[in-house]
């Protein structure tokens, strides 16, 4: 692990879980975290980064899910709200793209997208000889 | 379980180096003691159970290196440290063909290997006696951690942990607790050659051909070609090519000794290009490849170390998990014990699946491609959830769990 934890990684993970719908632990384990996190350091204003992580502290504080979802979908979502953070962040964890744009080689092979599609990302995290054509493993027991 | 104990009177042995820094006296060089009689009892002592026994033991001892090296290998961050990820995994892959082809040949001998039942309990000795001295863990990515795995491959065995004066008197005794990987195998040699020689008095053999055999139909492209076995000639190369591959006990780095008046060598280098584990282990540390004038030799000017490219070794760029991870370090139900049980019940799907190839059904074996890859991503994401402690990552339990 990284020694330097940027501040309010937290609350970037914490909203994230609410935005994506997938538990924390499986953001994680992407291992795409603090890359995510500083795609936007490098492209919005640092103003409007703090005011968005306000209002999610705030948001986060609310006593039930339904009231954080409500307020997340009042408050983060319209367009042109807090630069479209709210938005671009769903798009960055499952697509890995930032405005269209692929983040890095890892993001792209980490994207949600593959997960919830039950499918390998085309090109990468190779499975091994004639298993394109199977989908990815699942061992139940 | 008893193993013979073989003695290391070969002077090839006796001028190895382990450490540079390690000095003999001229006397004890090359002093030759008398090779032990209680080896050769050994070997004739043992049936053709014992032997299948032995092979069991064999794979099971193949088996254990893996997890150890896997983890110290999933734990470097991707695109670093490129030259020691491919040393680890060529180690990897070769221990992985080991494993198979003993079975071929516990096959061969008329036996059943079990994969898919056995696996150490981290940390853990290895099985079969073998350096009982040495408790293996597993563990990130580290100069620790490649000096436990130079220990494993070590071409003297177990006699890398006594002093020079130490190692004498051990050389002349019956301690079967010395006995290193290459002395594991050379006495399983031994007993295969004992027992084909009784049968073939009786016009028999124990051999039978063609009997369950995996052949690189299935198994092919990684770590050498593997053996199948039909007959003693091939069990015997089949041997020699997993101490060879390993423990390297010709005492030699490259399969032909550095000759520093062989103009052909100079120029043209060692016969082989891959080299034993130890060898290439030791690379990892000085962060240097050998050069094709290296020499395992304590007298060479090379002092047995490597001297030639260098290359970048990065000990920092690892996804730093807390050693020996286990199913029970957490609460049952809990987010990281499912995400951790996804990967043991992988792990076990894939021995499962490496047992049935082993077994009569060597095609399966293509389908444990798909799982060892899966095994990969899921030690690696892992590997990227923070503990608590603010300290370690969560990593791979390799344990054996009820799953079909």
């Amino acid at each position: 692990m990284d020694k330097h934890i940027p501040p309010r990684l937290d609350v970037f993970l914490d909203i994230s879980t609410y935005l994506t719908g997938f538990p924390l632990i499986d953001l994680q384990s992407t291992g795409m975290a603090e890359v995510y996190f500083n795609t936007i350091v490098a492209h919005v204003n640092p103003q409007t980064i703090d005011q968005f992580y306000d209002a999610c502290e705030s948001i986060l504080k609310l006593k039930s899910t339904e009231a954080i979802n409500e307020t997340i979908e009042k408050e983060l979502i319209p367009n042109g709200n807090y630069a479209g953070l709210g938005q671009k962040i769903i798009l960055m964890w499952y697509l890995g793209t930032w405005d269209g744009n692929v983040i890095s080689a890892q993001s792209y092979t980490q994207s949600l997208v593959w997960e919830v599609a039950e499918t390998h990302p085309p090109g990468a995290k190779q499975p091994g000889y004639n298993s394109w054509s199977e989908p990815p493993i699942k061992i139940n027991c | 379980m008893k193993l013979s104990f073989r003695k290391k009177d070969n002077p090839k042995r006796h001028l190895l180096i382990p450490e540079a820094d390690q000095s003999r006296g001229e006397d004890q060089r090359f002093e030759q003691s008398i090779l032990l009689e209680a080896a050769e009892h050994a070997s004739e002592k043992k049936s053709i159970e014992d032997l299948k026994a032995d092979l069991q033991t064999a794979m099971d001892l193949e088996l254990s290196t893996i997890p150890p090296y896997l983890s110290a290998l999933y734990s470097i961050k991707e695109g670093t440290n490129l030259e020691s990820v491919e040393i680890i995994k060529s180690v990897v892959i070769e221990e992985m063909l080991h494993m198979v082809m003993v079975a071929n040949l516990l096959n061969a001998v008329g036996g059943t290997p079990s994969i898919g039942t056995f696996t150490p309990n981290y940390p853990s000795q290895l099985p079969g006696n073998v350096m009982p001295q040495l408790i293996v863990p597993l563990a990130p990515f580290s100069i620790d951690s490649i000096r436990t795995f130079e220990k494993i491959e070590h071409p003297e065995g177990a006699l890398q942990f006594l002093s020079e004066k130490d190692k004498e008197l051990a050389r002349n005794s019956a301690d079967s607790s010395f006995t290193g990987i290459g002395e594991f195998y050379k006495a399983i040699k031994d007993t295969l050659i004992k027992l084909e020689k009784e049968a073939q008095n009786k016009g028999e053999s124990i051999f039978t051909p063609n009997r369950n055999q995996v052949s690189d139909e299935q198994y092919y492209g990684s770590g050498g070609k593997i053996i199948t076995v039909n007959n003693l000639t091939d069990a015997i190369q089949l041997i020699d090519e997993i101490v060879g591959q390993g423990e390297g006990t010709l005492g030699t780095i490259f399969s032909q000794e550095y000759d520093p008046k062989d103009d052909d060598y100079k120029l043209f280098g060692p016969d082989v290009e891959e080299y034993a584990h130890y060898f290439r282990f030791k690379e990892i540390r000085f962060g240097r490849f050998y050069a094709v004038t290296d020499s395992a030799h304590r007298d060479s000017p090379n002092k047995g170390l490597p001297t030639g490219q260098p290359f970048k070794v990065d000990w920092g760029a690892m996804y730093n998990f807390r050693p020996n991870p286990k199913l029970s370090d957490y609460d049952k139900g809990s987010a990281l014990y499912e995400k951790s049980l996804e990967f043991s019940k992988t792990y076990t799907a894939l021995l499962k699946n490496i047992n049935l190839a082993c077994n009569g059904q060597p095609d399966q074996l293509i389908k444990g491609v798909t799982l060892m890859y899966d095994l990969k991503y899921k030690a690696m994401e892992l590997m990227k959830i923070p503990l608590d402690d603010g300290r370690y990552t969560a990593g791979p339990c390799f344990e054996i769990v009820d799953c079909d």
